[in-house]
């Protein structure tokens, strides 16, 4: 199942946390028999107060990081979009707080307009998808998601890319073998699933009508991100930078692999701009990339020869050289 | 002891929370951990195939389904207040004797009669892109 459904403790959180925690300043009572009977009242109601909220406290914070069968995952809104770290192993609630921790610090330095090392290394990769794709990718056109406060710039088509690779290598970074990293539809899946394979990441049918399977296909990910751009689902929210109008492609879902989830974010929506063939030429040409999944309008499936062997499809798909 | 009754209510206030709280959490757990909800589908089978989907919602009065297989017979009652092997020509009874259905699917060896409940079948895939 995927590890993204834990969601009834998860979601409750935040509130409940704000809801319980006075429970300790909670105003003691107004009735006074007798000094030495209040001060001992008092003295009762204040261990009580704060045996419960010490439990309710633990019992919340184990809901913000639940525990998962095999480790913990933690559930979040960020940029927009709800979000969920998931990795198993036994210090696992505390690398997954630490990551979720590191996307809600981008996250607000982003809404902020703050400057930041990591606000810099998002627009220097900006700057540079956007030489490599001969402006298809490019942030200085404001779309309509994520545009970064007084910047002028949109850091929608990269920022959670940047943010599920920064989740990845604090997962890591905190001994993290085996995790899934789900930022609202940028995947980035770390090393193997507890059973040793690895993690299988459905691409969903733009035309799911009368199709056999919900998904175009299932990815195969060990220690690669996959990131998935397309309209059918949000409504045109990818301009061309060229023309200024609703890009019109005739792609209707892009998937792109690779081991920098930002990379593949900014691709995947430089694609739908650049359309198919312009796409593979890219992809033959560079090595930033995997490879990628392609539907068309007409729901034809290409993928490309770097994802051959980790893609898998219950429909027909043309494999482009 | 005004104030005695005012803080006996706040601890029945607060365990309650907490039992609320509780309950939410071990309710989700147990989600989390089972692979999926428990659907209102009966299924029976023979032989390892599926025979008939009965849902439990769907029904206003109790059914009784009769498996024949190799000159054996089976009788099911399926209603919503409960399923359970009704009659069974099987030696050991114990299909019988399991009564209603549970998390553990009747089953009737000899005859080769599973009754169990349907699950939402765990998802095939471990995230969902596009």
């Amino acid at each position: 199942m995927p590890l993204g459904r834990a969601k009834p403790s998860i979601a409750l959180c935040s509130q409940a946390r704000t809801g319980n925690a006075p429970a300790g300043a909670e105003p003691l009572g107004r009735a006074k028999p007798s000094p030495s009977r209040e001060t001992r009242l008092r003295a009762r109601r204040r261990a009580y107060a704060s045996f419960i909220s010490l439990l309710c406290t633990v019992l919340l914070c184990a809901s913000c990081a639940a525990k998962t069968a095999n480790g913990a995952a933690v559930e979040f809104f960020a940029m927009d979009t709800v979000m969920t770290i998931a990795a198993n192993g036994a210090d696992s609630e505390a690398a997954v707080n630490g990551a979720r921790d590191a996307v809600l610090a981008l996250g607000s330095e982003i809404t902020d307009g703050a400057s930041s090392a990591d606000v810099d290394a998002i627009l220097s990769l900006a700057e540079e998808m956007r030489g490599l794709t001969g402006g298809a990718f490019d942030i200085r056109y404001p779309g309509s998601e994520n545009a970064a406060a007084g910047s002028g710039f949109d850091l929608g088509g990269i920022a959670k890319g940047y943010a599920a690779d920064l989740a990845a290598d604090s997962l890591r970074s905190a001994g993290v073998t085996s995790a899934l990293i789900d930022l609202g539809g940028n995947i980035y899946a770390v090393g193997v699933k507890p059973d040793g394979g690895p993690w299988r990441v459905g691409i969903r049918n733009p035309f799911p009508d009368g199709a056999d399977s919900p998904y175009a296909g299932v990815l195969s990910l060990t220690d690669l991100s996959a990131v998935t751009s397309g309209e059918y689902e949000r409504g045109a929210h990818i301009i061309d930078p060229g023309t200024g109008e609703a890009a019109q492609s005739g792609l209707a879902s892009i998937t792109v692999i690779g081991e920098s989830s930002a990379v593949c974010d900014a691709l995947a929506t430089a694609f739908y701009v650049m359309g198919l063939e312009k796409s593979l030429g890219l992809l033959r040409d560079t090595d930033v990339a995997l490879g990628a999944v392609f539907v068309s309008n007409g729901g034809a499936i290409t993928i490309t020869r770097g994802v051959a062997e980790i893609f898998t499809s219950e429909s027909a798909y043309e494999i482009a050289d | 002891m005004k104030s005695r009754t005012e803080l006996n209510r706040r601890i029945i206030f607060w365990v309650a929370v907490l039992a609320a709280v509780s309950v939410a959490g071990i309710c989700s757990y147990l989600l989390l951990v089972s692979g999926g909800v428990k659907s209102e589908t009966v299924q029976i089978l023979q032989n390892g195939e599926i025979i008939r989907e009965i849902d439990l919602r769907s029904l206003a009065e109790p059914v009784d389904v009769t498996v024949e297989a190799d000159g054996r017979l089976n009788v099911v009652r399926v209603s919503r207040d409960g399923v359970y092997m009704l009659e069974a020509d099987c030696p050991d009874q114990i299909c019988v004797r399991q009564g209603t259905l549970g998390a553990v699917p009747i089953v009737c060896l000899p005859n080769r009669v599973t009754v169990r409940f349907a699950y939402a079948p765990p998802s095939a895939v471990d995230a969902e892109l596009g």
